[in-house]
């Protein structure tokens, strides 16, 4: 590669690495009130990392400590003293407790599927860091990651939610029970409008008794004329879980199909997912609970690695990857500097991907699965600049050395990508939570790391050796300089 | 030959022993102190209205202190309510009984009512204390150890091909010795790493499959080359470790300055951040010992 060109193609590689490295980090202002916020402020964080809300949610006749102090003392004919019986750190009532002090045996079981439910609700929700825990052995402490994609309280209302699910009319009445011998499954599905709603999947069972709910609330409205003059009829259908109205929509004809989308006017995709996971877990007649589940309020907590930790996180890499640079420059010289380029590549690659993809959330063990890709990258750029000195040591030109270096690596850089994609591939299809984000974090780095090493290095390193004239020493080896390049 | 033997025998009593102390450890003692793994007590300080900064700081540094006195202090956290903006610490302690708790909070409500505490009115303030039952993650676990069973199944199908049947075999057995033995030495240090552990099981478990890959992918092209091909495996194992030590040594040093970074800064923000790191920290050390010494000296005693 001729000196100029080389020049130039260094030139145009560094003005887009820093202005991906300016949009990934700066925060600057556009026309006024708007802010371009960096891509690294898009990465969703974990609870770990970024902190989140929690709820307490108690059941019918169980009231928190504040709530029976607050009973006793504002109110001086309340007989709370007496209806209430003091448990670690909650009060049971009489409803709960029998008069010898134990809790009934049929609150027990209730509350033991409220919270069985509760456990898989959440988990079907797939947070990075969630926890559904046993406070007081009555009530239910959930913690969830901070989001922007819904409205936390009708979140943790929602998901709260007892009873069956079932479809009614605009009075409310069942018009057909959901269980899983009338739907499959519910999924969830973009209208023409560009929201989000639900799929239903029904059984042969559950489509014909759909037909006839819908061909029923059908029969049963008004006609209404439209401004052409046509006669038109539509009804409202709801879709309730317990006594609770989840969705609503508005059917215009009797439907008799297999599956039907039924809107919701969801804006968010996680709003939606959030009636899916209720529905699908009150299908199961086993998992339906009577018991209602309170949340009074909910709290914003700090992360739980301290606060700022997804910052101090994000500086520790800053500062690995300095020291790295210096390192791999004093070591290698020219091929240093090649890795160091193929490192930032490697660096805003791995930025844009986690900001832009919306699926993924980095916790602790993703900042791991980070630290490994990077390790591998650096790992394998050593490996074959340690294999062209050997090659280097054995006699051959600086050309050949690089040449056969570089196929000396090739094989088990494949080999070790191929394993720790593999593995982080299974991972992510089998695990959940916090060890599925960071599964899915390696599975990007892996093909990043594998792209920068097997592809960008080399080119940095091939687009640099045309600049200097002592090309041997550039590599930092040592030999007569008489040859090639 | 007898040198490779006596290493691989003494890495293997070693880890072998360890392994079995930490399971005893988990076992009958259970595995750390910590607020995810293992049942805890929780005193709940409320302010009914919202502190600033330097008042919740402040209120949350006597709290500290004031509970210092009659247990231990693991963790503490502090959260705002959405409805009315209360501020709300929480602090997990040591405690023998629920009623040694009550006792422990009634006596902090005590102390938080006659104390001068700067922003706070002791008159909003109430104590309330919890008792909260870890969170069994049973799901998560077991999916979790099913992924990474059935990913060394697959390591062990790779390597046994690209490597050949015994390197494979001691890539495979590395990996799951590593595992073991940091999830071992935790349990021993009683380091209180959390449910997080297990991303530093899946971290190790990489970390050991990529280290051992340097030495057994010197170790194959030592078998095509025709001036080494009929090296004896004890002489390709030594000299494979010898010419990649460096490169393993750095690589898993770059990773170990990175956990030492941030366990120190963990030592100012949260003590969880310190913990996951030196979980990780050993977890690294552990993989390099098995890539220099157990995985070359199990090759030689499997090749005989």
């Amino acid at each position: 590669m001729g000196k100029k060109k080389s020049v130039a193609l260094i030139v145009i590689m560094v003005i887009v690495l820093a202005g991906l490295a300016f949009i990934s980090v700066a925060s600057f202002a556009l026309s006024s009130p708007n802010y371009f916020t960096p891509l690294i402020s898009h990465i969703q964080l974990s609870t770990d990392l970024g902190g989140g809300y929690y709820t307490v949610y108690y059941p019918e006749g169980v009231i928190s400590q504040e709530e029976y102090e607050l009973l006793v003392n504002s109110d001086t004919d309340s007989d709370a003293a007496e209806t209430y019986t003091r448990h670690k750190g909650v009060y049971l009532s009489d409803e709960v407790v029998d008069a010898n002090g134990t809790v009934r045996e049929s609150f027990r079981t209730e509350f033991d599927t409220a919270f069985r439910v509760m456990q898989e609700r959440f988990e079907g929700k797939n947070y990075s860091g969630h926890s559904v825990k046993l406070q007081d052995d009555y009530t239910i402490r959930v913690e969830i990651p901070y989001t922007e994609d819904e409205t936390i309280s009708t979140l943790f209302d929602t998901l709260g939610s007892s009873g069956a699910a079932y479809f009614a009319d605009s009075s409310g009445n069942e018009m057909m029970e959901l269980t899983s011998d009338s739907v499959s499954g519910v999924s969830i599905g973009i209208g023409t409008d560009g929201n989000y709603g639900l799929i239903f999947d029904f059984t042969s069972d559950g489509q014909e008794e759909f037909a006839d709910a819908t061909s029923t609330l059908i029969s049963s409205s008004s006609d209404s004329s439209t401004s052409s003059g046509l006669t038109e009829t539509s009804a409202t259908m709801y879709l309730y879980v317990g006594d609770t109205a989840v969705l609503q929509t508005t059917i215009e004809s009797a439907l008799n199909q297999p599956s039907v989308y039924v809107g919701g006017g969801f804006e968010s995709a996680a709003a939606a997912d959030t009636i899916v996971c209720l529905v699908n877990s009150a299908l199961d007649e086993d998992d339906v609970f009577d018991l209602a589940l309170d949340a009074p309020e909910y709290y914003e907590f700090t992360p739980t690695m301290g606060e700022n930790a997804g910052l101090i996180v994000a500086i520790a890499f800053g500062a690995l990857a300095l020291i790295m640079a210096i390192y791999s420059i004093i070591r290698y010289k020219g091929m240093g500097l090649a890795h160091v380029f193929g490192f930032i590549t490697f660096g805003l690659l791995f930025i844009i991907c986690l900001a832009l993809l919306g699926t993924v959330v980095l916790n602790m063990a993703g900042v791991l699965a980070i630290l490994i890709t990077a390790a591998l990258m650096c790992g394998f750029d050593w490996y074959a600049f340690k294999n062209i000195a050997e090659e280097f040591a054995t006699g051959k030109t600086l050309t050949a050395s690089i040449k056969a270096g570089y196929n000396r690596s090739i094989a088990l850089t494949i080999d070790v990508h191929v394993l720790v994609f593999a593995a982080a591939l299974i991972l992510s299809f089998i695990a959940t939570g916090a060890v599925f984000y960071a599964a899915t974090i390696l599975v990007i780095g892996t093909l990043l790391s594998a792209a920068c090493t097997l592809g960008v290095t080399r080119f940095f390193f091939y687009v640099l050796l045309a600049l200097p004239k002592r090309k041997i020493a550039f590599c930092n080896f040592k030999r007569e300089e008489t040859e090639d390049a | 030959m007898r040198n490779q033997k006596t290493v691989f025998w003494i890495n293997l009593v070693v880890s072998i022993v360890l392994i079995a102390v930490g399971a005893f450890l988990v076992g009958f003692v259970g595995f750390n102190g910590d607020s995810t793994t293992s049942d805890t007590y929780v005193i709940e300080v409320r302010d009914m209205l919202r502190l600033t900064d330097d008042a919740r700081d402040a209120l949350q540094e006597y709290c500290e202190g004031e509970l210092g006195d009659s247990c231990t202090v693991l963790t503490s956290k502090a959260s705002e309510s959405s409805a009315t903006g209360a501020t709300v610490l929480e602090f997990s302690v040591t405690a023998d009984s629920v009623d040694d708790l009550a006792t422990i909070a009634e006596s902090l409500e005590t102390s938080i009512a006659s104390a001068s505490i700067d922003g706070v009115d002791a008159t909003l303030v109430t104590v309330s204390y919890h008792e909260s039952v870890n969170a069994p993650y049973y799901t998560y676990l077991w999916r979790t150890a099913i992924g990474l069973g059935v990913s060394l199944v697959v390591l062990f199908v790779y390597a046994a091909i690209r490597f050949k049947l015994s390197a494979g075999l001691a890539i495979t057995v590395a990996s799951v010795h590593d595992v073991l033995l940091t999830l071992a030495l935790v349990a021993i240090c009683r380091v209180p790493a959390g449910v997080g552990l297990i991303g530093v099981a899946t971290f190790s478990f990489l970390l050991s499959a990529f280290l051992n890959s340097f030495v057994f992918g010197q170790v194959r092209r030592m078998r095509k080359e025709e001036a080494t091909r009929d090296l004896p495996a004890s002489v390709m194992a030594a000299e494979a470790v010898r010419n990649n030590r460096k490169l393993v040594i750095m690589t898993a040093v770059f990773a170990a300055v990175f956990c030492v970074i941030l366990g120190v800064v963990g030592l100012f923000i949260s003590l969880d951040l310190t913990w996951i790191m030196l979980a990780t920290l050993i977890a690294a050390v552990v993989s390099v010992c098995s890539s220099l010494f157990l995985s070359p000296s199990m090759y030689v005693v499997l090749k005989g």
